[in-house]
C-alpha cells in the first residue's frame, strides 16, 4: 500500500502533523467558531489516514497500536453517555446542560464544576465536542487501519 | 413559471409569509446565542444530543460492520 516517492515522503508526514493540528484546534473551539467535534475528529483521521497511505501500515510514523484505539473509543463513547447520566442524575433529563442550566434546576456547586472555563457559557457542549471528536478520529482511522491490515493480511496468504 | 407566479400572486394577495408559524425557532434563536456563539454546535450538543449520541453510535456500528465482513476467515481463531 505504501508509495515509494521520495517527494511524497517528504511532504505528507508536515501535512499530516499540520492537519491533526488544525484538528485539535477545531475540536476545542467548536462552541465558538464553525465546526465541532464531528469536522474536527475526521481532520485528523485525515492526516493519519494520509500518513498510513504513503508510507504503508508498517512503517508509518503515525501509528495507531491496538490498545490505543482500544482506549479512545472507549473514553469517548463511555465520557458522552456518563455525561448524559450526570445531566439525568441531577437535572432529572438525558444530556442535560448541567453547566449552563436553562431551566435553573441546578445546585450552583454542581453547575461551576461543570461550567467550562471561558467567557461564554456553554456549560458541557466543549467536553462533549472533545469525547465526540476522539471517538470519530478513532472510528474514521481504525476503519482505513483495519482496510490496509486486511490487504497485508491477504497478500501475505497468497 | 406558472407556478412562481401563482405562489407570488397568492402570498400577495394572503400575505403567506405572517400566517407561517415559526415554532420552536424562536425560542432557540431566543436561547442558543445566550449559550454559545456558535448556534449550530449548541443545537447539535445541547438541544439534539440525542442525535450526536446516535450519531457516534453509526460510525462504531461502521467499524464493526467492516471488521465483521471484510475480516472473514482473517482475523480470529482460524479453523
Amino acid at each position: 500500500m505504501s508509495q515509494n516517492s521520495i517527494i511524497l515522503k517528504l511532504v505528507s508526514l508536515p501535512i499530516s502533523i499540520i492537519l491533526i493540528c488544525l484538528g485539535i484546534m477545531t475540536i476545542l473551539g467548536g462552541h465558538i467558531t464553525p465546526g465541532g467535534g464531528f469536522q474536527g475528529g475526521a481532520m485528523i483521521a485525515s492526516g493519519i489516514i494520509l500518513s498510513i497511505i504513503v508510507y504503508g501500515l508498517g512503517n508509518s510514523p503515525l501509528e495507531l497500536s491496538h490498545t490505543y484505539i482500544e482506549v479512545l473509543e472507549s473514553v469517548g463513547a463511555l465520557g458522552f453517555i456518563i455525561f448524559g447520566l450526570i445531566g439525568l442524575l441531577v437535572g432529572g433529563f438525558y444530556l442535560y446542560n448541567v453547566g449552563t442550566d436553562v431551566l435553573n434546576i441546578v445546585p450552583q456547586y454542581i453547575q461551576n464544576i461543570f461550567h467550562y472555563p471561558d467567557v461564554t457559557n456553554a456549560g458541557i457542549i466543549p467536553y462533549l465536542n472533545i469525547f465526540v471528536g476522539l471517538k470519530v478520529f478513532v472510528g474514521l482511522t481504525s476503519i482505513v487501519i483495519a482496510f490496509a491490515g486486511f490487504k497485508k493480511l491477504t497478500e501475505e496468504g497468497e | 413559471m406558472a407556478a412562481i407566479f401563482s405562489v407570488t400572486l397568492a402570498d400577495a394577495v394572503f400575505h403567506l409569509s405572517s400566517m407561517i408559524n415559526p415554532g420552536v425557532s424562536n425560542i432557540y434563536n431566543a436561547l442558543g446565542t445566550q449559550i454559545a456563539p456558535n448556534l449550530v454546535t449548541v443545537v447539535i450538543f445541547d438541544f439534539r444530543a440525542y442525535d450526536t449520541l446516535g450519531e457516534s453510535i453509526i460510525l462504531l456500528t461502521a467499524g464493526l460492520v467492516v471488521l465483521l465482513i471484510f475480516g472473514r476467515g482473517l482475523l480470529g481463531d482460524k479453523q
